[in-house]
């Protein structure tokens, strides 16, 4: 035998997600790569961006996978080490997009600094939160991380990213950046939940830990690879 | 998403960890924190229904007042004598207005398509309202003599059928104002959005809590906002503390006069119990505020 290939059982639905999932991202990543020489020239960065997030997210999925086979638990680690170094990414997609009509550096690193301290946040409340789950721990570290997600959000629909956007003078880059804004708004809102699901959490009743996996899994994938198609979409549409 | 929108999901993500920082909130702090918003928020959005009339019609002061007191009073009399009937008409006459201050902007090819709309978009929102709470609607008018008549409303399975009916309904008349051109594809994502929020707030919270959030963000301060566009747009030196000392008169008065009331009510000076007294003012106000920004937004906006 060449590989040790746990019993995975036909359902086990989190387990199929993984794979799913990995497969997916690993895909998404070679199309951006490959496509990345179909495009103008400005728009190469932004398709090497959406390559860049789905293929660190292909990597963080296959050891998601294996933990998860092997201790049959939460990869909560790998998973916050992919979302901090790929929804970062994700904010510099709308930097990319909006630079030629003007978007300046501070823009990138307000986007950058609030994603991350989101995620930074996120993670305090979730990986240390005491044994049996701590409201008051779970509580502050949501409210400071909501405020981080609270700020991209408002950057992408009413602050300088949708202003940029408004001014640009491409039909496509107006449409995509508020494609990329509903991805800010409802696929990310996965999060929170399943953050509120967690023991302690408001939510913890509602949804079992595996079932947040479930979500996380099939959110990781809609976002990370949507928000590249839409950006490859901008690029296409651009062209013609 | 628009502003509105974005103030609601703030208010909700501040709801989410209140209750989990508090396991909840009692009845009473309930009552009490929706009551001060309400009164700081709810009251002020009908504060200047008087000026608001006087620019677009033209009526003596007196004639005016004695017109809107009049219906406040004819109202109030067909709550004593009809309490059921009288609030049916209360609940379709707030889905309208809260419908027509919802779309107030959108135009459509003919006045009754809009009229439909604005009605069928206040009732999803209310029937929404009442099918997430029903069993705590049924328990708290179950606790006062005078409002267990309207338990009859809440039945469940009547309930469950308009809430199917309304949803579908309305999701079909936003997609045929889409299909036909009259509303763009980004407001029929951003109002299937607003009413899936409005679903999960509903659900997730209790029935006051969750009117509350909806009654101050999405309709007073909406219908406010609207207004101080409406006198900015005027007058471009209009501002808003000047908005403020328009509202304040009567904002104040009616926030006194409701005080009182209730508190006649409370003392059992007034035979009613708190609960439907808060009810009757609510509608009896709503009455002649809901005709006046009905003749405001047909020329406006």
């Amino acid at each position: 035998m060449l590989l040790e290939i746990p019993l995975m059982k036909p359902d086990d639905y989190v387990g199929f997600t993984f794979f799913i999932g990995f497969m997916a991202m690993f895909a998404a990543s070679v199309f951006f790569f490959v496509e990345r020489n179909s495009v103008d020239a400005k728009w190469k960065m932004s398709l090497l961006v959406s390559a860049l997030i789905t293929g660190i997210a292909a990597v963080h999925y296959y050891y998601m996978r294996d933990y998860y086979l092997t201790h049959n638990a939460s990869p909560t680690f790998f998973r916050y080490v992919d979302w901090i170094l790929t929804v970062p990414l994700m904010c510099v997609e709308f930097y990319l997009l909006t630079k030629l009509a003007g978007a300046k550096k501070s823009l990138l690193w307000k986007l950058i600094l609030a994603s991350v301290w989101m995620l930074i946040a996120g993670y305090i409340g979730e990986s240390f939160n005491p044994e049996g789950g701590s409201t008051t721990h779970s509580v502050t570290w949501g409210v400071l991380s909501t405020i981080g997600y609270l700020y991209v959000l408002h950057a992408a629909w009413f602050g300088e990213v949708a202003q940029l956007a408004a001014k640009s003078e491409s039909a496509a880059v107006k449409t995509g950046v508020r494609t990329l804004a509903w991805f800010v708004l409802v696929g990310w809102a996965i999060y929170p939940i399943g953050y509120m699901c967690m023991p302690g959490g408001w939510l913890s009743g509602m949804m079992a830990p595996e079932n947040v996996d479930l979500w996380y899994n099939i959110a990781d994938a809609i976002n990370k690879i949507g928000f590249g198609l839409v950006v490859y979409n901008i690029a296409i549409s651009s062209k013609k | 998403m628009n502003l509105f929108t974005f103030i609601f999901l703030i208010c909700l993500y501040a709801l989410f960890f209140i209750y989990q920082a508090f396991s909840g909130i009692e009845l009473e702090q309930q009552i009490l924190y929706s009551s001060i918003f309400i009164l700081l928020f709810g009251i002020p959005h009908g504060a200047i229904d008087h000026i608001l009339f006087f620019k677009k019609r033209k009526m003596s002061q007196l004639k005016f007042y004695t017109l809107y007191l009049s219906l406040i009073l004819l109202f109030l009399i067909f709550w004593l004598y009809q309490p059921m009937w009288s609030f049916l008409f209360f609940l379709v006459l707030s889905a309208f207005h809260f419908g027509q201050s919802q779309f107030a902007d959108l135009k459509t090819k003919k006045t009754i398509y809009s009229n439909i709309l604005f009605i069928i978009w206040g009732l999803t929102l209310l029937v929404n309202l009442i099918f997430y709470n029903a069993n705590e609607l049924n328990n708290f008018t179950a606790f006062f003599d005078d409002t267990v008549s309207f338990q009859s409303i809440y039945k469940h399975h009547y309930i469950r059928n308009s809430f199917i009916l309304f949803n579908v309904v309305n999701a079909g008349i936003l997609a045929y104002l889409m299909a036909s051109k009259q509303m763009i594809w980004s407001r029929f994502t951003s109002e299937i959005f607003l009413i899936a929020l409005i679903h999960l707030t509903f659900y997730l919270f209790p029935f006051i809590i969750g009117f509350t959030l909806y009654f101050v963000v999405l309709h007073s301060i909406r219908v406010m906002s609207q207004e101080f566009k409406y006198f900015k747009n005027e007058d471009s030196t209009f501002s808003l503390l000047h908005f403020l000392k328009l509202l304040m008169p009567h904002t104040l008065l009616s926030i006194f006069s409701t005080i009182l009331i209730l508190w006649l009510s409370y003392k059992e000076i007034i035979p009613l119990s708190v609960p439907l007294t808060s009810l009757i003012i609510i509608s009896v106000i709503t009455l002649p505020h809901a005709i006046v920004m009905h003749i405001f937004y047909q020329t406006k906006v």
